[in-house]
């Protein structure tokens, strides 16, 4: 041993080296407060380590990247660990260089002869800024993509050649492949060179001035092994138990079991899709101060936008620059001091700012805001009414503001909640017996009907068509929406009487014209329908009981919006808006009085038991993947072929309907809906297709649009017949990924 | 406040103790023992997880040989034919359905119609791609000097250190129609012994 390392000695002088690493003096002794630098190069290294590995699975690419961090996340055994090191230690690092630099301004250790060692310290907290944003995109999800797009548009705003900056950044016009290529090779070639080649010179120049003791102990001196070498060990390990116990904070907290590894440790988003329009950009923690910092220049401009997003920060950096030279100053160094902990404490003000102007609907009552939601709706009906009274109308001026701040915070959370469902998904999808294909984890998101249904009925049915589980009947109020539920369901609707032209006398006795409100036989006030069905469950068995409930399928209740102040505003539309509840089949339709109605109502002479037959044999109709067990047993099967016999039979449903048998629709004159195969796959996509078809409503439809192209003519459609088909199974409930 | 030089220069004496501070080598080398144990540690957690991942491929299962049909049997002729194998490939995250993933040379035996030869057209040398050649009878790898028989056996000098892999096959018929089916496996080269690749 003694023989190799004096030969090792001779030729490279290795014994002098060690020695110098090792054995530095420290005045004063070993000390918990120099460990800050020690342990970012121990960050560092950790994400070079971390990195590489990273890399040995990583494909930059538009389709393989996200793809890729799948795999590693989910696939390779460790992989979660790998990635979550990695993650969090980077998060780790912008703290430590926090608490790194204010221990050196503090301490003033940037003074003579330090002042070059200061400012290689800030060009590598700036290298460390670069490489937290370069790999906050390299996993090409939601997050990282849409951050990417906000910060390098900020960098196209700068003066000059701003623009030409971003495109060399993001390697063209748009977002894609060379963006990735050029993020990673900034990531993981070009800024960890730098920082290697600067760290070097950052510590030979510590060394070269030694450690910068504030006030030197009467403690003796120490050299840096082993005393100061233990201390710093003991930091690392602290800063590396931190961010293990990051990696198992969703099991720890209960969001995610222990067994369940690949929900451990970093976040993993949806595809990036450059489509989505409900995606809220956020930038990781560290950014936050920015962003919020740039909303306080919203409303000015290209220069007030240049300000906030350059200037300014740009001017705070030269403050920081210049430290040296103001602290030779008396009172520069109590000056720096005071403006790092402005700074400091500003961007944690404006950190917390922005994590409370986005969670505050968290845990809000949205009841609170129940009038004045109502208040608004009014108002966006005319917006010059004025409200009744004076209190109405100044509640309304007082909290219009914090109601739009939460409508504000309400979209978010549930643009979170939305990403984070389809992340789930896109894992769920990615991880089917399919696979991912060769054109990448979003093509699988958007052929998947139970992502894009709820968005295609969001854009295309909910304007008329209701989606969520029905309340109770009776005077319930509507349901409790939930964040979760938010996305979609509407529970009421805005309703607005009818009006009729009436000759009327005026104070003198001539004739003149007046609008009044139309009324029935009654007196009551006539609201024309406003909503179609709610389509929650449709054809299941208890969506078609509900049907032929009497109490149910012409059920509406409505409620007052507003009370007419006094007589004199009685044919007041605005006075009179209502709001629909509860109609949960025909009651907010044409088909209210219908025939159908009428029947259900007055003329059926269906048992009970018969009736139960009724709606499971219609249900089995349909073939809906929930039922299909069920139905396959044989007791289902009597009840089934007991209520196929009542469809079929002349005195009941096929007395109108058409139920079996061939039929030439050309030739079919009445508005009865086809019931073989109500609710299957086909049916619905034909009734979607052209709900008008003599097959369906003919002559009777209700206003529902065809939402297919016609063929003959060539006249595109509202959807193609793919989204017509993604709709259709999302509404049965089919998921192609489920086990069959 | 102005910087001052480094206080106190070493003290250079002979003596086992520290030599800046004098503190005795007992409690020295148990600090010296900590900081190199836990020092330790912290490089060896993100090293060892680094590692753990890379050797993920070692861990993963081969997929068991699947049987995928490859030719009508009367397309099949007492001369060895090259026949693409189509079937669904999985690259880690990628899944490419039906593509070809390898080629076998299928021949009917002279002795026995009803009976059939596949062999993996790959050289179990190096795993280049070797051909038939009629005129010479014989199967020749482009690489080295690898040449085997009509039945795949050796043909001295060869650099291959085994004959080329015998696949195994079955018949099915499907309305009438009968074809080959053939378990395709790759193997490990340059051994003598046939190992299923993972």
């Amino acid at each position: 041993m003694n023989g190799l390392m004096t030969w090792l000695e001779n030729r490279t002088g290795i014994r002098a080296l060690l020695h110098e690493a090792l054995y530095e003096r420290i005045p004063g002794g070993s000390r918990w407060r120099y460990v800050w630098g020690s342990t970012l190069v121990f960050a560092f290294f950790t994400q070079v380590i971390t990195g590489l590995f990273l890399w040995m699975a990583y494909s930059p690419g538009s389709t393989s990247a996200w793809e890729s961090v799948y795999y590693i996340q989910h696939e390779m055994s460790g992989g979660w660990f790998l990635r979550g090191l990695h993650h969090f230690m980077a998060q780790a690092m912008v703290v430590l260089l926090v608490l790194h630099l204010m221990q050196v301004v503090i301490d003033g250790a940037y003074r003579a002869p330090r002042e070059v060692n200061f400012w290689l310290g800030l060009i590598l907290m700036m290298i460390t800024l670069g490489l937290a944003l370069t790999g906050y995109l390299l996993p090409w999800d939601q997050k990282g993509y849409w951050a990417t797009i906000v910060a390098t548009n900020l960098l196209g705003l700068g003066p000059g050649v701003g623009e030409e900056a971003q495109v060399l950044a993001v390697g063209g016009g748009n977002y894609g492949q060379l963006t990735l290529t050029r993020f990673f090779a900034l990531h993981a070639g070009v800024l960890p060179v730098l920082l290697v080649g600067f760290l070097v010179l950052h510590i030979a120049i510590f060394r070269k001035h030694g450690i910068h003791a504030v006030k030197p102990d009467p403690a003796a001196d120490t050299t840096f092994w082993p005393d100061q070498v233990l201390k710093d060990a003991i930091a690392c390990l602290a800063v590396l138990l931190t961010v293990i116990f990051l990696i198992f904070w969703p099991a720890i907290s209960g969001r995610t079991e222990w067994s369940d590894t690949a929900h451990l440790g970093a976040e993993m988003g949806a595809p990036a899709d450059s489509s989505s329009n409900d995606f809220p950009p956020r930038p990781e923690w560290y950014f936050l101060f920015l962003f919020q910092f740039l909303k306080l220049f919203e409303g000015q401009g290209e220069f007030g936008e240049q300000l906030g997003a350059i200037f300014i920060p740009g001017l705070l950096m030269l403050v920081l620059f210049l430290m040296p030279i103001v602290g030779r100053w008396k009172l520069g160094h109590r000056f720096n001091v005071l403006f790092l902990f402005c700074v400091l404490g500003g961007a944690a003000w404006l950190t917390y700012a922005s994590i409370h102007e986005d969670t505050l609907a968290r845990g809000e009552d949205s009841t609170k805001f129940a009038e004045l939601e109502k208040q608004i709706k009014i108002k966006s009906y005319d917006k010059n009414h004025h409200f009744v009274d004076a209190a109405t109308e100044q509640n309304y001026a007082a909290n219009k503001a914090k109601f739009d701040a939460y409508i504000k915070s309400r979209n978010y959370l549930s643009g979170v909640e939305e990403a984070e469902r389809e992340a789930k998904r896109a894992v769920q999808l990615a991880s089917g017996p399919r696979k991912i294909p060769v054109t990448g984890a979003l093509s699988l998101l958007r052929d998947d009907p139970m992502t894009q249904g709820p968005k295609l009925f969001k854009q295309n049915c909910l304007s008329c068509h209701d989606y969520y589980q029905p309340p109770q009947l009776g005077n319930a109020p509507p349901p409790v929406k939930k964040l979760s539920e938010e996305w979609l369901a509407t529970a009421s609707r805005m309703l607005m009487p009818a009006f009729e032209t009436v000759e009327q006398k005026d104070e003198k006795g001539n004739p003149i014209k007046a609008a009044v409100v139309k009324r029935n036989m009654e007196g009551e006030v006539i609201f024309p329908p406003s909503g179609a069905p709610n389509l929650y469950g449709f054809a299941s068995r208890a969506w078609i009981a509900g049907l032929l409930d009497k109490a149910k399928i012409s059920h509406l209740r409505i409620d007052k919006l507003l009370e007419p102040a006094n007589p004199a505003v009685v044919n007041n539309a605005l006075a009179f808006l209502r709001e629909a509840h509860d109609a949960i089949y025909f009651g907010n339709t044409k088909h209210k009085d219908g025939e159908m109605a009428g029947y259900v109502q007055n003329d059926m002479t269906l048992d009970m038991q018969q009736l139960e037959q009724v709606a499971v044999a219609l249900s089995a109709e349909a073939k809906l993947p929930a039922q299909q067990k069920l139905e396959a047993q044989p007791k289902q099967q009597e009840l089934i072929a007991a209520g196929q016999k009542l469809l079929n039979s002349s005195d009941h449903c096929a007395s109108c309907h058409h139920f079996r048998g061939k039929v030439d629709w050309s030739m079919k004159e009445d508005t009865y809906p086809d019931l073989e195969g109500y609710g299957s796959r086909e049916w619905l996509l034909e009734f979607i297709a052209n709900p008008g078809h003599a097959r369906f409503y003919n002559t009777n439809n209700d206003r529902m649009p065809a939402f297919a192209g016609d063929p003959k003519t060539g006249t595109p459609g509202k959807l193609s017949r793919r989204e017509l088909e993604l709709l259709a199974d999302w509404l049965r409930g089919d998921d192609p990924n489920a086990a069959k | 406040m102005s910087v001052k030089p480094p206080q106190n220069p070493a003290p250079a004496k002979p003596t086992n103790a520290s030599p800046v501070t004098g503190v005795p080598p007992r409690r020295n080398f148990l600090t010296a023992a900590a900081a190199a144990v836990i020092g330790a540690i912290v490089g060896l957690v993100p090293l060892v997880s680094g590692l753990w991942v890379f050797a993920d491929p070692l861990r993963k299962k081969s997929a068991a040989g699947k049987f995928v049909r490859v030719a009508a049997l009367d397309s099949i002729s007492t001369q060895p034919q090259l026949f693409q194998v189509i079937a669904d490939k999985v690259d880690a995250w990628n899944l490419y359905p039906q593509v070809p993933i390898g080629a076998v040379y299928i021949r009917r035996l002279d002795t026995d119609p009803n009976q059939f030869q596949v062999l993996n057209a790959t050289c179990p040398h190096a795993g280049c791609a070797v051909s038939f050649t009629k005129e010479s009878d014989k199967f020749l790898c482009p690489c080295h000097n690898s040449a085997f028989e009509v039945n795949g056996e050796t043909i001295d000098p060869c650099a291959s250190p085994r004959r080329l892999d015998e696949l195994t096959w079955k018949i099915e018929d499907e309305k009438g129609q009968k074809s080959l089916w053939v378990e395709f496996q790759n193997f490990h080269t340059g051994r003598e012994e046939k190992k299923v690749k993972a």
